[in-house]
Parts: structure tokens; sequence; C-alpha cells
């Protein structure tokens, strides 16, 4: 069925996941982390896990980029997520893309790291990163901005400026990364494994 | 407009995947796309998983779990809504009850799920066993509905 090339099509587009599988010596591990980094590239949402200092999870959508070390979101000021990262760092993002014919065939990719969120301290000490993340962001959701540009009444005062002062962003650090088709998880590995695959 | 309580109806009917964060012991969130299926007479979520699974060892930890189950405009913004439901939950299956407002049967609740999985095959049995489906319920605690950028809390 059309199930397996819907997501291998996907993938064969990008054109720097061709170029490092087409070694044949390639190992398993090299091989999980492209379809790794893939999902984190074609991803269009990520479902962001956090937890208060009791043990109370929450879980929400974000918009996101990366840079394959680090994944960053907005968040605004005012959000649970951001209240729970003030007290408990660890964060979740699962980041899923669905083949519309066959469940089995769907891949995720779950990450862990630790999230930092941006103080007004940081924002003006790492302005290149933050200056790259909205390009990232404007790149890579060109119509979500067009609509918040155009209808930015609409918006509540936290949202109104898409980057900076009154959203934050938070960094995450990327920990582990566990890849997952269908319903099994295949593969996942830890970040020193994950770096040196990438950049091998 | 749809009111917020028809548009939660919707996406507990119509959502593909629900969205299930857990716990481990050190406080690392896990998050995994679960199936599930939303029963009106006990407003709970019923979620059927594998049992050796790191979602099910979570929970065994800790009950408290988050689910979050959306809808998406890839070009729209505004037009993208969701719940994010907080609650705590109880694994395996429990007692039977002859009322289904109490607990709804284990064949009404498979069926519920056949339905709305016809391309996925169930085991068809709920046990611990490695072979076997787990059940789980959320009994929800908290629900947020939200729609573009605007949020409240509802009642399911």
């Amino acid at each position: 069925m059309g199930g397996h090339n819907y997501i291998e099509n996907k993938i064969n587009k990008y054109s720097w996941i061709r170029k490092v599988s087409a070694g044949n010596n390639k190992n398993a591990e090299e091989h999980f982390t492209d379809r790794a980094f893939w999902l984190l590239e074609e991803g269009f949402f990520a479902y962001l896990g956090t937890a208060d200092a009791e043990g109370t999870p929450h879980v929400t959508p974000v918009i996101f980029v990366h840079d394959k070390r680090k994944i960053f979101f907005l968040t605004s000021k005012i959000a649970k997520k951001l209240k729970n990262i003030r007290e408990n760092r660890r964060v979740a993002l699962l980041i899923d893309v669905r083949d519309p014919l066959d469940f089995y065939n769907n891949r995720a990719v779950l990450v862990q790291g630790k999230a930092k969120p941006y103080g007004l301290l940081d924002s003006m000490m790492h302005l290149p990163t933050l200056l790259r993340v909205r390009r990232l962001l404007s790149e890579k959701y060109p119509k979500y901005q067009a609509k918040y540009a155009a209808e930015k009444s609409r918006l509540p005062g936290p949202w109104r400026t898409t980057l900076h002062f009154s959203r934050l962003l938070v960094e995450v650090s990327i920990e582990r990364m566990s890849y997952m088709r269908g319903a099994s998880q295949i593969a996942s590995g830890s970040m020193p494994q994950i770096a040196r695959a990438s950049t091998s | 407009m749809r009111s917020s309580n028809s548009a939660a109806e919707s996406l507990l009917k119509h959502a593909y995947f629900a969205y299930l964060c857990t716990l481990s012991v050190d406080l690392y969130p896990h998050v995994v796309p679960v199936f599930f299926v939303f029963d009106d007479a006990t407003h709970c979520i019923y979620i059927l998983t594998s049992p050796s699974t790191k979602k099910i060892l979570n929970m065994k930890d800790n009950p408290r779990v988050s689910l979050s189950i959306d809808s998406r405009d890839p070009v729209n913004p505004f037009n993208n809504e969701g719940l994010i439901i907080q609650g705590s939950v109880e694994l395996g299956y429990f007692e039977e009850s002859s009322d289904e407002t109490i607990q709804p049967s284990l064949a009404s609740l498979f069926q519920a799920f056949e339905e709305k999985y016809p391309a996925f095959k169930f085991r068809g049995e709920v046990g611990l066993e490695e072979s076997s489906e787990i059940l789980v319920k959320v009994m929800p605690l908290k629900v947020v509905y939200w729609r573009g950028p605007t949020f409240q809390t509802i009642h399911i």
C-alpha cells in the first residue's frame, strides 16, 4: 500500500538525510538519529510535557524550531508550562508525523531534556540565538506569522509581540531521544551518542 | 460560534489521538500518543495500551496524568483548538458494575474502541499479561478548553 511510501517520500525530500543515509556501513545508531532529526524537521507541533515540583504533569502543544542540539519554543509569561519549568526544568517533547493510511507507519520522536527560559539578561546576552530562532520560526511558520500580524488586535496582551519581552523564549537542551514507529519504540539514545552520530 | 462545551464534546469524540503525559519518579515527563474513548455516562476517558510500557510504569508510581486532545489548522492558528486535561488514573480493570453510569462494561468499551479505530486490531483481552491490553481510566480533575489564543476552564 501507499502507506510506506507516504512517509519514505517525505523523508527523501530532505537531501541531508539522503546524503547521511547513503553510506553502506551505516549503523543503527546513525540511522535512528537521522530519522529522529527528520521528525524534528518535519513535525509541525510538539506536545510539551512539564511537571510542577509536586509531581503534577501538564501537556500542551507548542510550535517549535530546533538546531539539532536544542529545541526552542515561545511561551507566554503567564503560562502554566513556564510556571512548571521554573519549578522543574525537566521536560519532554513528543513530535509525530502521521501516515493518513496506515497507523503502523506513524513515526514519533520523544525528546527529553532540560529547559531554560530566557530572561531579559539572557536575551541580551544571547541576541544572536534570539535572532536565529526568530528567523527559523518565520521560515517554518510563515502562515502563522502572517495571520498573527494581520490580526494583532485579536491577540491578548502577552501574545502581541511575536518574540522578545512579553513572550519568553525557552531553550531545551536535548538529553535523550527515543524514536517510535507505530506503537513500538525502535531506538533511543542519550545526547552524547546522538551528537556523535549527527556530526559524523 | 459553537459553545466551548460542544466543541469539547466534539474533540473528545473525534480527535484521533490523545497525548498522554506521565511522570517518572525523578519528575521527568514522558509524552506519547494514545488511543482513547470518552465515556459520556461516567465522564471519564479510557485509554487502551500495552502493559509493559514506560507510561504504565510511570502511572504505577504516580497516578497523576495530563492529556492534550486537540485539532489543528496548519494555516490559521486562530482555528486551533484543544483540551488540556489534568487528572488521575486507575489501571487495569476494576469491578464490573451493573450500573453503566458508574462503570461501563468491558464489552461496551471494546465496542467503542473498535468503532473509533476500525483499522487497529485490538487484542480483545484486558489484563496485565504481555499479550493483553491494559485499560487506563482517566478521571479528569481540571479541564481547560482553548481556541486560538483564548483559554477557559470547563467541565466535561
